[in-house]
């Protein structure tokens, strides 16, 4: 081989090797940039992030389909109305399983919460936070943790208690007794209550009245149908106090409380908090939606077009016919306060004529439900737009509940809403109050609290007419007085389910009053089957609730 | 240079081992046969072709005319037998010779697709095709051109046994669907890996232009596999880009032009059907009443109408102004390609560029593709040691899709019984009040959704032949990708029905590289041992970034999507960053002894970022052996068997199906707000799992590759066996943990199959005609052996054992678990139906477990969309520079689940597939009978499960060489024109409703037919 030669075949096989091994190392060790580990809890900002994140949960249930279809439906208050695939709950047939995925999201997103809420306290012991606040944080931490198995409990009945963060393969869940779900309740918002300030710095933040309103409900839940208990007491202290906090009162018209932009006010305890921004209201699946599920399809009736103001109807919940005969409609303002009888016509092009001429413009009435049982003829024959009677209600055909319309989304079919959804409202603390005092034998104590709502309620001059007396609440009836009561005030406010289960009264209400429940529902209905994905996946031998 | 290396070794290697063994057979005689060999495409002498003469064991090549003689015959007729690689051998029959004589036997040569002296590409190097081991299927340019498609991937459909491809869809530029002999994971992807001249291609092939293909072969056995180690388990598609040929720089011109239409149309309710189905929605509700006083009423009349439908109902229904929507958002599409080439080169230096124009407009409006692409390629000796080269690749493809496959669903969903347009011709956004509803036209004009993609692919290689036979090369592949997704819903659409607009922007960056350092050695040691070994170090490494802005209620609308600030609402911001790297070390040593007992060792070594430290490296190896029975080149022969190949192979590969940063577990960002305040968060995301590990395939596979007839017919056949285990799944936890899943490694699934491909030379010159059939044929059954729960069903992910995989990503297949249908309740049926809860005219589901119940218990599992087998047929007919040819493909048993059967609401509000609904006075046992009041039938979900089989006839193409008489005229050397029917026609059981049971939901953009005509000019 000569020189050259070698130097011809040295030169790029030099070149080759360093090519070659110039990016021939490679570093094969992985740091996430993007995304980040569970060491960031120990941050100040991973502490403060584990904290709102414990909040989340609050909106996945509620002012969604799922906590309304959970609540609303199968009651006395609402019966299935033309649309959805939920009408089972309404139904209480033998689709309602352990693998409805309502049944299993509630229980998923609220374990997750519990988890989330089990991170903060366990991360307080460790984290790179000032004890002021870390105590604060833990304190809310904890008062969410009871909320979330609160709800559940009341749901599934005796249910898995974990009480730290779930670390790897963890697959032995038991089912706890209720007692037991409830002393760890109660532990918690003793200590909340304790720490929590009276007005969080932060609006939508836990305080101290929230935390005692809520373990009012626990007392009074846990007490249940018993004709006494020595929980109606502890209910009637953690609710009084809420009830005479100076910070509260009950603003003066009912109707106002629904006013588009009027929900923070002086009743209102605590609320989830909803936006108008996208970013921090959570994307579509989440925002407050209850605005869609109690329309009627106006949008259907001649003259009319479907609209922002008047909202996305999905005529989910229907008013039963006992519930739109509660209110003494001449001195109560509330059945009027909080529905939606009137569409004004918004569509020219198909408002009916009569011999060529429109029978209304844009602008003028197109329908109305006056309220009446049937409509008289005369009327008919004089109005020039639909009216529906009482007994033309059907199940797309009824009045609106007007609590929840939100005018301000910005297109017609946008479902996220942005009203907070009002979980604690000082009406209801009197109500709990009054039904706690009434049901420890004290309902002379309850009368001037019952009254307030009542009288709040009344029309212009009927505060008197209004009121009731200490016989109306004596029990036994008088349990039957105060939830006719809660309906009046409370209705559709994503809580009845609840009331009818912690009073023992579920069964025989919804006989009388839900022709859709009626045949169908059982005993064993007061509790919802746990998922069947909790029992498949669990070792630690899981069992359905009875009768699913 | 490597394609020349390895012919060169083999040539020399027979004729090692033919004297040796057939110095016997010679003959005397003074005859002689002569003549010119020509390649029939490009009339251009063939320079190497062997003739043999048939029945001696003389053989003789052809010199660079073309020329060749064969000397020393005796007289009478003979036989003689042309071959080269990469062409159909020629036989010639009864050639008189005389002593002392000289007869002239002119042979023309023909490139054959499927022949078994080819050379197959394998990955890190290519073997001839007669030395492979494992289970390779190659399909090469022609065959790959003839499918005008826009993915190059689906133009080898149907033709590679057990490798099974769908469209995804029906719009221009959809993806296809590949899976290489089944899927095999639960929960990561079972796309195949994509390698182009040896560079792992990061984006996938859809860029790829047909035209500049010179082979794809897919690898399916562990064998062939497992020199991609952790990522071979998906099987390899390895794709090989044309390059310049020494000799004549030469000039081609392709193109075609065609128009597509739609194949089927789902038949909705036409006008008088739609109001008698609203009407009889109406009555089932009690809303449609007659008379005075009203009762709800069987028969039409003005007062039931008047509920029922909307004013612009009721004048269309008057004015007899109907609008059928499907039409008038269909059109006719069409096709255009565009591709110039230049090849050539020296012996030194080679080049090939080309650059390729296409455009598809697609069938419905406001769809289109269009793509421009430019390659270059160049290789060149820099010594005589010393060699480079290199190509890149650009191209920038625009996808405009609209309102993408809902455009159809509104078409299919809005009332006959109104009108698109107003008298002054505008489009009426909303034809009638409905509030769901709008003008699919409307649609067209303000719904943007455009995909724009730039790649740039390149290669870069170095060459050094160290010592003899020995030789070290360095390939540096990067591949950049950027795209840019944009989206724009103006207010005049169905999403935002006049108010709002939406609107974001989506872009992507991807930068991939690899550099591969490969040592490979090839020695003859003496006339027994031939040893072919590649040693390979290799990294990879890829960055992955992406951006996301959204916004909405744009003040104007022309900004589309490329003003987001001007919206009045951010939406969402987003962004992300993703990095893996792996690190391989892979050995191969091919062994051939006596060239007749071929052993192949391989085993690869793969270090990946993405697992946890300890678990970084995983090891992948197999062994392959082939044992050669009869060889066609030694004329050996066992009755009509005149080739005779048997393999075994076993190896393992692995799946790259954990994300990066996976191991770690990560947090998941949370929102809030405390008053109007944002209060993000982060809640545990998923659990950290540092024990993960790669998914692993061993594969069993023994076939054989055969030859009968003197090749006249030959074929391949292939069983195998592969076994995952250690399946990458979302185990899944009880949800009171506050997790869903923890990834792991547990469970398994198995695919067995067997595969068949015979390729038939029906007539092979009879007067001048020549006539190949090929066939395929596929069977897989993929089964779930045991989940995280050993041999327990997961009904939740719709994974049973001993059901194939229903895998959750990217519409892949499924297994069907629901109702059973049953039929519909009759009038007679009424107090059983009530005892359901049901009433007549609802549907009917099987009680599977008996209790008097309909509940979830009830479900089963109905079918899946797996097919028992697939098969392809495709024939080629050449006479005198014409040549015809048909394919077709066919996939059977399978359950498809028709979503535009199962998904009709039958509330009266939209229209829906003509069925024959159930009334009282009309029993029908398939279709319920609608209610106004409910929003979908109870039960809905048993409907629509369907048989899926069909059969396609995926192409005809007639073309005809023009004689080269008139080619002279043009400069031109050769001359192609040719008129294709691609996808023609369709035979399926699936019902009229059901667009193309190639999908599994027969829903979306309808699948289409192209009929062209093209040509390719070469000069």
């Amino acid at each position: 081989m000569t020189l050259p030669m070698t130097r011809r075949l040295l030169a790029p096989l030099a070149a080759a090797l360093v090519l070659g091994g110039a990016a021939g190392c490679v570093d094969l060790k992985e740091t996430p940039i993007t995304g980040i580990t569970a060491a960031y809890y120990n941050t100040p900002s991973g502490f403060d992030a584990a904290v709102n994140a414990a909040y989340t949960p609050l909106r996945s249930h509620w002012a969604l389909e799922r906590g309304a279809t959970m609540t609303v439906f199968g009651t006395d208050e609402y019966q299935k109305g033309a649309d959805g695939s939920y009408k089972f709950f309404n139904d209480y047939t033998s689709q309602l399983t352990g693998d409805v995925d309502f049944i299993r999201n509630t229980w998923t997103d609220f374990y997750l919460g519990i988890n989330t809420a089990n991170i903060v306290i366990d991360a307080a012991k460790t984290a790179n936070v000032p004890d002021a606040t870390k105590n604060l944080r833990v304190a809310e931490a904890k008062f969410l943790r009871a909320l979330y198995f609160f709800t559940l409990v009341r749901t599934y009945g005796d249910i898995p208690l974990p009480l730290t963060p779930t670390a790897g393969v963890v697959t032995n869940t038991t089912r706890e007794p209720v007692a037991k779900v409830y002393d760890a309740i109660i532990a918690d918002l003793k200590a909340a209550e304790g720490v929590l300030p009276d007005k969080a710095a932060q609006y939508g933040r836990a305080d101290k009245p929230a935390a005692q309103q809520l373990l009012g409900e626990v007392y009074l839940t846990r007490a249940g149908a018993a004709a006494t208990s020595p929980d109606f007491a502890l209910a009637a202290a953690e609710l009084n106090a809420v009830a005479t906090n100076p910070r509260f009162s009950l603003v003066p018209n009912y109707a106002s409380l629904w006013t588009m932009g009027n929900e923070v006010n002086s009743e209102v305890i605590w609320a989830i908090q909803y936006t108008s921004d996208p970013l921090t209201n959570g994307g579509d699946n989440f925002g407050n939606k209850l605005h869609l599920y109690f329309g009627y399809p106006y949008d259907l009736e001649p003259g009319m077009l479907r609209d922002i103001a008047n909202d996305r109807p999905f005529r989910r919940f229907r008013p039963t016919k006992w519930l739109l005969g509660l209110w003494d409609r001449t001195i109560d303002s509330r059945y009027e306060a909080m529905h939606k009888v009137v569409w004004i016509s918004n569509n020219p092009n198909n408002i009916p004529k009569v011999g060529g001429v429109p029978k209304f413009a844009v602008g003028d009435t197109a329908v109305y439900f006056p309220g009446l049982p049937t409509i008289p003829a005369a009327m008919r024959a004089a109005t020039r737009y639909k009216l529906y009677g009482e007994d033309e209600y059907q199940d797309a055909i009824f009045p609106v509940l007007n609590k929840y319309l939100d005018p301000t989304r910005t297109s017609t079919n946008q479902e996220p809403g942005q009203r907070d959804h009002p979980m604690m409202r000082l009406a209801n603390t009197y109500l709990m109050l009054a039904e706690a005092y009434a049901r420890d034998g004290r309902p002379d104590l309850a009368l001037p609290w019952f009254n307030k709502v009542r009288e709040r309620a009344a029309k212009p001059g009927q505060q008197a007419a209004m009121d009731v007396t200490v016989a109306d609440l004596t029990m036994p009836a008088g349990l039957d007085f105060i939830l006719d009561e809660r309906a009046r005030e409370l209705t559709g406010e994503t809580t009845r389910w609840f009331d009818l289960t912690r009073t023992g009264k579920l069964v025989d209400r919804v006989v009388k009053y839900n022709p859709g429940g009626a045949p169908n529902i059982k005993p064993f209905h007061v509790l919802r089957p746990i998922p069947n994905s909790e029992i498949l996946l669990s070792t630690g031998g899981m069992k359905q609730n009875p009768g699913y | 240079m490597k394609r020349r290396l390895i012919t060169v070794s083999l040539l020399s290697a027979c004729a090692l081992v033919l004297p040796a063994s057939r110095a016997t057979a010679q003959q005397s005689g003074t005859g002689r046969i002569t003549g010119v060999i020509t390649n029939v495409e490009s009339n251009q002498p063939m320079q190497g072709v062997r003739v043999t003469l048939l029945g001696t064991q003389q053989t003789v090549t052809s010199n660079p005319l073309g020329h060749y003689t064969l000397t020393g015959i005796a007289a009478g007729q003979h036989r003689i037998r042309a071959s080269a690689i990469g062409y159909t051998p020629v036989i010639i029959d009864s050639i008189p010779v005389r002593e002392g004589q000289s007869v002239t036997a002119d042979i023309a040569m023909r490139h054959q697709t499927v022949e078994l002296e080819k050379i197959v590409v394998t990955g890190y190097g290519s073997l001839a095709k007669r030395d492979v081991t494992g289970a390779i299927g190659q399909v090469q340019a022609d065959a790959i051109k003839q499918i005008p498609t826009t993915n190059a991937i689906e133009a080898i459909k149907g033709r590679v046994a057990g490798v099974d491809i769908v469209s995804s869809g029906n719009k221009p530029g959809d993806p296809v669907r590949v899976r290489v002999r089944g899927q095999r994971s639960l929960k990561a992807s079972n796309d195949p890996l994509y390698v182009l001249d040896g560079i792992p291609m990061a984006g996938g092939i859809g860029d790829l232009n047909p035209g500049d293909i010179e082979s794809i072969e897919v690898l399916k056995d562990a064998s062939a596999t497992a020199i991609y180690g952790s990522r071979g388990a998906n099987g390899v598609v390895l794709v090989t880009s044309k390059r310049g040929q020494a000799g004549n720089t030469r000039t081609s011109y392709d193109t075609y032009v065609g128009a597509q239409d739609i194949t089927r149309r789902v038949e909705v309710f036409g006008p008088q059907g739609y109001a008698d189905y609203k009407r009889e929605a109406y009555r089932t509700a009690g809303l449609y009443k007659c008379g005075t006083p009203a009762v709800v009423s069987q028969s039409v009349c003005p007062e039931g109408d008047a509920v029922t439908f909307y004013a612009e109902e009721l004048a269309a229904l008057k004015n007899s102004t109907f609008t059928d929507w499907q039409d008038l958002i269909s059109r006719r599409g069409s096709q255009v390609s565009h591709q110039l080439a230049v090849t050539g080169g020296n012996e030194r230096n080679q080049f090939a560029v080309s650059g390729n124009l296409l455009k598809q407009i697609g069938v419905a409006l406001g769809q289109d593709y269009d793509r421009k692409q430019m390659r270059v390629n160049y290789e060149g000796q820099a010594t005589s040691r010393f060699r480079v080269g290199g190509s890149a690749l650009v191209v920038r493809s625009l996808q405009r899709l609209g309102r993408s496959d809902g455009l159809y669903g509104e078409a299919l969903a809005d009332t006959p019984l109104s009108v698109p347009y107003d008298s002054a011709g505008g489009i009426v956004f909303k034809p009638t009040p409905d509030a769901q509803r709008d003008n699919p036209l409307s649609d067209v004009n303000n719904w943007k959704n455009d995909s724009l993609r730039t790649r740039l692919f390149g290669t870069l290689f170095g060459q050094v032949n160290i010592l003899p036979g020995l030789d070290y090369r360095v390939n540096f592949g990067p591949d950049i990708t950027f795209s840019r997704n944009g989206v724009f819903v103006g207010a005049q659409t169905q999403s935002k029905q006049g108010a709002g607009t939406d609107e974001n922007v989506r872009n992507r960056h991807t930068f991939d590289y690899t550099l591969d350092n490969l040592l490979t050695y090839k020695k003859q040691i003496g006339s027994a041992h031939k040893v072919d070994a590649t040693l390979l170090y290799s990294i990879e490494k890829q960055t992955f970034e992406e951006s996301f802005g959204a916004s909405q209620n744009l003040p104007y609308e022309s900004a589309q999507y490329y003003n987001l600030g001007a919206g009045a609402v951010v939406s969402g911001i987003s962004s992300q960053i993703r990095q893996w790297a792996l690190q391989s070390y892979m050995a191969r040593l091919n062994y051939t002894l006596l060239d007749r007992y071929l052993l192949t060792l391989t085993s690869r070594i793969d270090g990946s970022s993405r697992l946890a430290e300890g678990n970084k490296y995983a090891t992948f190896p197999s062994v392959a052996l082939a044992y050669r029975v009869l060889d066609e080149n030694a004329n050996q022969k066992f009755g009509p068997l005149n080739n005779l190949k048997l393999r075994a192979s076993y190896g393992t590969t692995g799946n790259t199906s954990v994300d990066p940063y996976q191991t770690q577990g990560s947090l998941t960002r949370t929102a809030y707000a405390f008053a109007n305040v944002g209060a993000f968060g982060f809640q545990g995301g998923s659990l950290p799992n540092a024990s993960l590990q790669w998914e692993r395939t061993a594969t069993w596979d023994g076939g054989a590759d055969f030859g009968l007839l003197d090749g006249r017919l030959t074929g391949t056949v292939d069983y195998y066996r592969a076994n995952t285990n250690d399946l990458l799944m979302d185990r899944q936890l009880p949800p009171s943990t506050g997790y869903s899943v923890i990834t792991q490694n547990v469970g398994s699934t198995r695919n067995t199959g067997f595969e068949v491909a015979l390729t038939a030379i029906t007539l092979d010159g009879w007067h001048g005609v020549h006539w190949t059939n090929d066939f395929t044929f596929s069977h897989n059954k993929n089964e779930i052996v045991a989940l995280n729960g050993g041999k327990v069903d997961d009904p939740g992910n719709l994974w049973f054992i001993g059901q194939p995989i229903n895998n959750p990503n990217g519409g892949d297949n499924k297994v069907w678990y629901d109702y059973q249908f049953a039929g519909i309740w009759q009038t007679s049926e009424a107090a059983q139906a009530a005892q359901f809860g049901r009433k007549p005219g609802e549907i009917k589901i099987v009680d599977l477990n008996g209790d008097g119940k309909f509940s979830t218990a009830d479900k089963k599992i109905l079918g899946n969309t797996y097919p028992k087998w697939s098969g392809s047929f495709s024939s080629r007919v050449d006479y005198r520079g014409f040549d015809l040819s048909v394919q077709a493909i066919t996939r059977r048993n399978f359950m498809i689940r028709n979503d535009n059967i199962r998904g009709a609401t039958l509330a009266g509000r939209y229209n829906s597939p003509a069925e024959n609904f159930w009334t009282p006075n009309n029993p029908s046992q398939t279709t319920p009978r609608p209610d106004k009041n409910t929003e979908n039938p109870f039960f809905f979900e048993s409907r629509g499960y369907e048989d899926g089989s069909f059969l396609r006839i995926r192409n005809i193409t007639l073309g005809g060489q023009v004689p080269a008489r008139y080619l002279s005229r043009v400069g031109a050397q050769s001359v192609r024109i040719y008129v294709t029917a691609q996808d023609p026609w369709l035979f399926t059981n699936a019902s009229a409703s059901v667009l193309d049971p190639e999908s599994q939901t027969g829903q979306g953009i309808p699948a289409y037919r192209t009929f062209l005509v093209g040509g390719s000019f070469g000069f």
